[in-house]
């Protein structure tokens, strides 16, 4: 399916964003839809562009993706938002991408 | 919170299926663990009566605590939760993923000082329950959150015709 890429880039910017903003909250978070979704992104990303492309664009992804969440948030939530300075954004979508390629792996 | 930080703190571990993260605490549970934790949570909310939850039933709550919904359903209960949408998600306001996470999270944090010999426990007979309270402190009960109950929509499974 051609809009499957997309669609699960998608689904894994929403879901890392709700986790974030979990995290900055007085609430309990849980990451395991962000590691859910990061799995069957990356599942679906090293399928099309093969091993080698996809380690090599591995950190240009993660970087390009925390940049777009934040860039949502900022014009979701405002450049005010309590949310900025707490938590870093880049290090959890790492955290994700951690996790999800050792379930690629195993 | 950075890394540093939540390093500061000693965090509950039984495995890295689940993680729970609140502030600098970043809790990870095996599955029987956790399973057993999104139960018991359930059953002091009143969701579920105790040691009534099939296999399936348990399922369903593990997945709505983890990943915060449930896409599809194995039992009546996910079917019941469902179906029910935020009549009962968000009963008179309260959220049931918010409680049953909060709860579930302190059930650990307690043990966890138990474990670090900062609290005693002591099962009472007259509430069926047990009581923590500081190690040397006994009148200082450390007693669950003030929290809602779902008694008026709980799951109640059909018993066959």
């Amino acid at each position: 399916m051609t809009s499957a890429l997309p669609r699960l880039r998608l689904r894994l910017k929403r879901s890392v964003a709700n986790y974030f903003l979990d995290l900055c909250s007085y609430e309990v978070a849980s990451p395991s839809e962000a590691y859910e979704s990061c799995v069957h992104y990356l599942e679906e990303r090293r399928s099309r562009l093969g091993p080698d492309l996809f380690r090599m664009e591995l950190d240009e992804e993660r970087v390009r993706l925390a940049g777009e969440i934040e860039q949502d948030l900022r014009l979701a939530r405002g450049s005010r938002a309590g949310i900025w300075g707490q938590e870093s954004l880049e290090s959890r979508l790492e955290e994700c991408f951690n996790a999800a390629l050792k379930r690629l792996l195993v | 919170m950075d890394r540093e930080g939540r390093q500061a703190h000693p965090n509950y571990s039984s495995g890295e299926d689940y993680i729970l993260e609140f502030r600098s605490f970043r809790y990870g549970f095996n599955s029987l663990d956790f399973r057993q934790r999104v139960e018991s949570a359930a059953v002091q909310l009143d969701l579920v009566s105790l040691g009534e939850l099939t296999d399936e039933e348990s399922s369903d709550l593990v997945q709505l605590v983890s990943i915060g919904s449930i896409g599809f359903p194995l039992s009546p209960l996910g079917d019941y939760l469902v179906d029910r949408g935020e009549e009962v998600m968000r009963y008179k306001g309260e959220c049931l993923i918010y409680w049953l996470r909060e709860l579930l999270f302190r059930g650990a944090w307690l043990d966890l000082r138990l474990m670090g010999g900062e609290l005693d426990v002591v099962f009472e007979d007259q509430r069926g329950g047990f009581v923590y309270y500081p190690t040397g402190h006994r009148g200082r009960e450390i007693g669950p959150p003030p929290h809602p109950s779902w008694k008026e929509v709980a799951y109640t499974r059909l018993l066959p015709e």
